[in-house]
C-alpha cells in the first residue's frame, strides 16, 4: 500500500478509484501535502489566523524598545559581569522565560570600531572592536539573513505559552528578526562598513561568558571612519 | 543482651511497618509514549522510569504505538490506577487535547514531553525540544555540507505530528534562501526506518542526480543511508535529527555526516521532576510551554553523545 500510494500518478483511473475506496484519504493527503510543501511545509499547522507581522509592529516601539533600553548593559562591564557570575548578569541585564539551566538573552549597549565585515554570507556580520585593541568584542548581525531567537525571547512580556505551537512561535521571531532588519539595517552602507565607528543596542543569546556574543541590534548608528 | 535483642525486634518490627506503609502509600505515575521500536522514545520512558523511581514513586510505562485511540485507552488505565500523575509523548496535538483533558477532569495533572498540544491549560507542563532551533542549526549543516547548491531530498516524517512540520519549516526557513539547492523531492516515511529505505529506493531511481538527504528524524535518515549504501550511492549527505546512538555510530564511521540532539533523556527526567514539585506544592515553578534547544552533532562531538545525552 505505501508503495502504491507513493506513486498515484503511476495509478490508471481505474486503479485509482478502487484504491481510493480501499485508501482514499492517503491518496489524497499525500498529493495534497506535495504540492503545498514548498508554500507551506509545516502543513495543517500553519496557523492561517495568526499575523506575527502586526503583533510585532503592535509591540516594537511601545514595549519592546522600551524594555530593551532599560535593561541594556555596557558590553565590556556585562561581559566582565558575565565572567564573575553569569546568573547575576543575566538577572541585572538579561531574562529568559524558563528558569535554571535555560540560556540567557542579555541586552546590550556598545560604542565601537567595525574591525570585520562578512557579507559573504547571507546571514552577514560584522565584528566590532570596544575596548581599541583592534580585536572584535562582538560580532553583530547584518543580515539579510537573520539567525536566532533573542529578540523573541529577551523581553518579559512574550510568553511560549500565549502562543498556539512552535511555528507561530518561530513565526514571530522570525517577524522580530525581520522588524529589526528593516528598521535598523536595510539602508546600510555594506560595502563601506569597515574601520566606521558604530553604536547599538541589541540583544544576544549566551550560556558560556566566554563565548563571542553575536548580537541582533534593534538600534544602530554609524559615525565617520574611526 | 536481652535489651539488645528487644531493641533489635524493635528496630525491625518498625522497619518493617514503615516498609509497609512506603509500600502502601507509594504514589503511581503512569509514563506514556510512542513505540520503543525508535530509541529515542525508549530514552524518554528510561529517563522518566529512572527518575520517578528515585523520587519515590511506583510507575507503569505504557506505549501508544502514535495511535490516538489507544492512547484514549491507556488514559482510561491510567485513571482507573488511579496515577497521580502523567509523563506522556503525546499521538497528535489535536487528537491527544481530549485525553489530557479527561485525565484532567479525573485530578490526575499531565506533564507532556516532545510534542506539544494545540491547546494550554490543559496539560500542567509542555517541555519540548525547540526543534524549530534545532531544525536551523542542521540546515545550517547540510547548507555548508553540500557547498551550498545541489539537488537534494527531504524526508519528513508523520503529518499528524507536528515536530514533523515544524523541522521541515525550520529546514526551509534555512535552506530556501539558497537558490542553488533544488529540492526535487519531498515525501513523508512516517518516522520510520524500513519505510524510508523503501522510499529512498524508489527516490534514487527517480532521481539518481540527488546529492543530498535531509531527514525530520534518525530513524528515517537511518532507513535512507542503508538504502544508499545499498545502491553504492554512500557520496550523497544525509543529516538527521534526534541524536541516536545509531546514527552517532554511522557518524562515526564516517556515513551519516550529522545529525541534531534532543535533550530526550534529560527532558523527560525534567518533567518528572516538575510533576514531583507539583504534586508536593502545587506548582512547578515554571512556565506550562517551555523550550528545550537542541544541538548540532557532528563528527566533532559525537564521541560525546550517550543515549540522547551530550557529555560536557
Amino acid at each position: 500500500m505505501p508503495e502504491m500510494s507513493m506513486k498515484p500518478l503511476r495509478c490508471g483511473l481505474a486503479l485509482l478509484l478502487v484504491l481510493a475506496g480501499l485508501a482514499g484519504c492517503r491518496i489524497e493527503e499525500r498529493s495534497a501535502a506535495e504540492a503545498s510543501a514548498s508554500a507551506a511545509p509545516a502543513g495543517s499547522f500553519e496557523n492561517k489566523a495568526f499575523d506575527p507581522k502586526a503583533q510585532v509592529e503592535a509591540m516594537w516601539s511601545s514595549k519592546a524598545l522600551p524594555e530593551i533600553k532599560a535593561r541594556a548593559g555596557e558590553l565590556m562591564a556585562l561581559r566582565k559581569a558575565m565572567a564573575a557570575n553569569l546568573d547575576a548578569a543575566g538577572a541585572a541585564h538579561g531574562f529568559r522565560e524558563r528558569g535554571a539551566g535555560a540560556p540567557w538573552n542579555m541586552a546590550a549597549t556598545l560604542k565601537g570600531k567595525i574591525v570585520s565585515v562578512d557579507t559573504e554570507s547571507s546571514a552577514g556580520k560584522i565584528g566590532v572592536d570596544v575596548d581599541g585593541d583592534g580585536r572584535a568584542d562582538a560580532e553583530v548581525q547584518i543580515g539579510p539573513v537573520m539567525r536566532g531567537t533573542s529578540i523573541r525571547d529577551g523581553l518579559s512580556f512574550i510568553s511560549f505559552t500565549s502562543y498556539t505551537n512552535q511555528i507561530d512561535f518561530a513565526q514571530l521571531a522570525n517577524a522580530f528578526n525581520k522588524k529589526a532588519f528593516e528598521t535598523v539595517l536595510k539602508g546600510l552602507p555594506r560595502d563601506a562598513l569597515m574601520g566606521k565607528e558604530v553604536q547599538l543596542t541589541g540583544l544576544f543569546t549566551t550560556e558560556d561568558a566566554a563565548q563571542m556574543p553575536v548580537i541582533t541590534p534593534v538600534e544602530m548608528r554609524l559615525g565617520a571612519p574611526a | 543482651m536481652t535489651k539488645t535483642r528487644l531493641l533489635n525486634a524493635l528496630c525491625l518490627s518498625l522497619g518493617l511497618a514503615f516498609a509497609a506503609t512506603a509500600a502502601h502509600a507509594k504514589d503511581l505515575v503512569a509514563i506514556i509514549t510512542p513505540s520503543h521500536d525508535n530509541p529515542f522514545f525508549k530514552a524518554e520512558a528510561v529517563g522518566a522510569e529512572a527518575r520517578a523511581k528515585a523520587l519515590g514513586y511506583d510507575t507503569i510505562v505504557l506505549v501508544h504505538d502514535d495511535d490516538a485511540n489507544k492512547q484514549n485507552e491507556l488514559f482510561d488505565t491510567a485513571i482507573a490506577r488511579k496515577a497521580k500523575a502523567i509523563i506522556l509523548d503525546n499521538a497528535g496535538s489535536e487528537a491527544s487535547v481530549s485525553a489530557v483533558k479527561k485525565a484532567k477532569d479525573a485530578g490526575i495533572p499531565s506533564f507532556l514531553i516532545d510534542r506539544e498540544i494545540n491547546a494550554t491549560g490543559i496539560a500542567v507542563s509542555q517541555i519540548v525540544s525547540n526543534n524549530y532551533q534545532g531544525a536551523q542549526l542542521g540546515a545550517e549543516e547540510f547548507v555548508k555540507l553540500m557547498g551550498e547548491k545541489g539537488p537534494y531530498v527531504e524526508l519528513v516524517g508523520r503529518e499528524a505530528d507536528i515536530n514533523a512540520g515544524v523541522r521541515s519549516k525550520g529546514y526551509h526557513d534555512v535552506i530556501d534562501q539558497y537558490g542553488n539547492l533544488k529540492m526535487v523531492a519531498r515525501q513523508s516515511a512516517n518516522w520510520s526506518q524500513p519505510e524510508a529505505f523503501k522510499t529512498m529506493e524508489s527516490i534514487l531511481q527517480a532521481h539518481p542526480e540527488i546529492k543530498g538527504v535531509i531527514s525530520g528524524n534518525d530513524t528515517m535518515a537511518m532507513g535512507a543511508w542503508a538504502a544508499l549504501v545499498a545502491a553504492k550511492r554512500t557520496d550523497v549527505i544525509v543529516v538527521g535529527f534526534d541524536g541516536s546512538n545509531d546514527v552517532r555510530d554511522s557518524i562515526a564511521k564516517g556515513g551519516i555526516k550529522a545529525t541534531v540532539l534532543q535533550p530526550a533523556y534529560r527532558q523527560a527526567e525534567v518533567a518528572v521532576e516538575q510533576a514531583d514539585k507539583f504534586l508536593k506544592g502545587g506548582k512547578t515553578g515554571q512556565p506550562e510551554k517551555q523550550l528545550m534547544d537542541c544541538v548540532l552533532i557532528n563528527a566533532k562531538n559525537a564521541p560525546k553523545l550517550e543515549t540522547f545525552t551530550l557529555a560536557k
